[in-house]
């Protein structure tokens, strides 16, 4: 028998027969105690919110000082496909936030509204402009339009720039109650992909639809996937 | 910042009670759902209790909980403390029928554990929501919790299931051979569909067809034999 496991036997045995003993007492002394706590914490949403944007504030940062905006943006943006590349991490990032503030609540129930419609026009904004840009493009050009130059470093940076936005969406999310923390902890994940995509767009020169949409998407998939496997450590409580 | 620290600009405890009192939150006021303290509560606790005799029904209880809780939100030290009594009990039963296996104290323990989380997770209650879903989930997700930790740390002193684990003589009858005395005092019919089950490995569309039934029918026979089933194990073990 190691150590450990005697030290754990003796201090079980000390501790859980007081427990036995006292407990209808410790209940009532423990409702009491708790009930003259009346102190109001501040809902989820105020939590969640600020720390998005401290995760904004901390993201932005790390973009101006590794990344940078594109040189031309005043010009490109003004271009509707190009303009659509930050569209599309903003619809995965704003279309999660309620969602992940209703699985902050035990046994709230998910409705559909207004606020998932970003979820709801993400694939469509990005099969239209996947298949237009694959009808513009000829046979030989869609396989170097899609691999694009910026692969490495945009695997590198979106991460990177996602991981503030992540911490932020945890943090508040713990000061929550998540009893699917799988679930919750993926769409935190898909709410940090889709901002950090947003701004990662701003630097990326690489302007082809066959380029962007597919990658962005994964990228923000992957971030889902990494969040919903943080989740169930990071959401405990 | 992000943690449940006190709002600066809160009022103490006792402005934002009066507040409630003038306008109650949850459409009902605190005091009209007040229950009279229970003189038959022989520990007399400080605030009113509800006696057995009048526990209200489920409807008026839930209308009773969300009103307390929303009254507790507001300042309410006595509608909290009314609340989280009236709980318990509830609660307990859930723990009970889902942890019953880990023994009485590490019940009480889950319970305790629950009203903790009912306490730091109070805000995360919608006064438009209905509470007991809210309730519910809290207490499933501590319980599976309470599993959870029990599963990492392996090493549970012996001593302390010294009541609640069975004696050595008072196996389990529906371990390994015993099983068979058991499925053995089922109706004939029943211990047939049974063994069907467990030694061919019948489905339910082998049983309709050998008993010439539907499968809803056999369905719901294999549910009553099981349930017959659990009933005897018990029976048996006492």
């Amino acid at each position: 028998m190691s150590v450990d496991a005697v030290s754990k036997l003796t201090s079980g045995a000390k501790r859980l027969p007081r427990r036995r003993e006292l407990a209808p007492m410790k209940l009532d002394d423990l409702i009491s105690r708790l009930s003259r706590d009346t102190s109001r914490p501040q809902p989820v949403s105020r939590a969640f919110l600020l720390a998005l944007a401290l995760g904004a504030v901390v993201s932005a940062l790390l973009f101006t000082l590794a990344l940078g905006l594109r040189p031309d943006a005043a010009e490109a943006f003004r271009m509707p496909q190009i303009a659509m590349k930050p569209v599309l991490g903003l619809l995965a990032g704003l279309g999660c936030i309620r969602p992940a503030l209703t699985f902050a609540r035990p046994g709230a129930a998910m409705r559909i509204g207004r606020s998932e419609l970003p979820l709801a026009l993400l694939p469509v904004a990005a099969a239209l402009l996947f298949g237009l840009e694959l009808q513009r493009l000829a046979a030989g050009e869609r396989w170097s339009a899609f691999v694009g130059e910026s692969l490495p470093v945009f695997l590198l940076a979106m991460p990177l720039l996602s991981l503030p936005f992540l911490a932020g969406a945890f943090i508040a999310l713990r000061h929550g109650a998540c009893t699917m923390p799988v679930l919750t902890g993926g769409i935190a994940g898909m709410l940090s992909g889709g901002f950090g995509v947003a701004l990662y767009a701003l630097f990326c020169t690489e302007d082809s639809a066959l380029f962007f949409v597919p990658w962005y998407l994964a990228g923000i998939a992957a971030m889902a996937g990494a969040g919903a496997a943080l989740g169930p450590a990071a959401l405990r409580w | 910042m992000i943690g449940p620290e006190k709002d600066p600009q809160q009022e103490g405890p006792s402005m934002t009670y009066q507040a409630a009192t003038a306008e109650p939150e949850g459409g009902t006021a605190p005091t009209e759902v007040a229950v009279e303290p229970d003189a038959t509560v022989p520990d007399g606790p400080a605030e009113p209790k509800i006696g057995r005799a009048e526990m209200p029904d489920n409807g008026d209880r839930t209308r009773l909980w969300q009103a307390w809780f929303a009254a507790a939100r507001s300042g309410d030290q006595a509608a909290y403390a009314r609340f989280l009594r009236d709980v318990v009990p509830v609660i307990r039963g859930i723990v009970r029928a889902k942890a019953g296996g880990l023994g009485g104290s590490s019940e009480e323990d889950i319970v305790q554990d629950v009203l903790l989380a009912i306490h730091d997770k109070r805000h995360t209650w919608r006064q438009d929501e209905p509470v007991q879903p809210w309730l519910y989930a809290i207490t499933r997700y501590k319980v599976v919790d309470a599993f959870r930790r029990r599963g990492s740390h392996a090493s549970v002193p012996i001593e302390d299931m010294a009541d609640t684990l069975p004696a050595p003589e008072a196996a389990d009858p529906t371990d390994g051979s015993d099983a068979m005395r058991v499925i053995g005092r089922l109706e004939p019919a029943s211990a047939e569909l049974v063994l069907a089950i467990v030694r061919q490995g019948a489905s339910i569309r082998d049983l309709a067809l050998r008993f010439g039934i539907t499968e809803g029918a056999a369905r719901v026979r294999l549910h009553r034999a099981t349930k017959r089933l659990g009933q005897l194990r018990r029976t048996m073990i006492e």
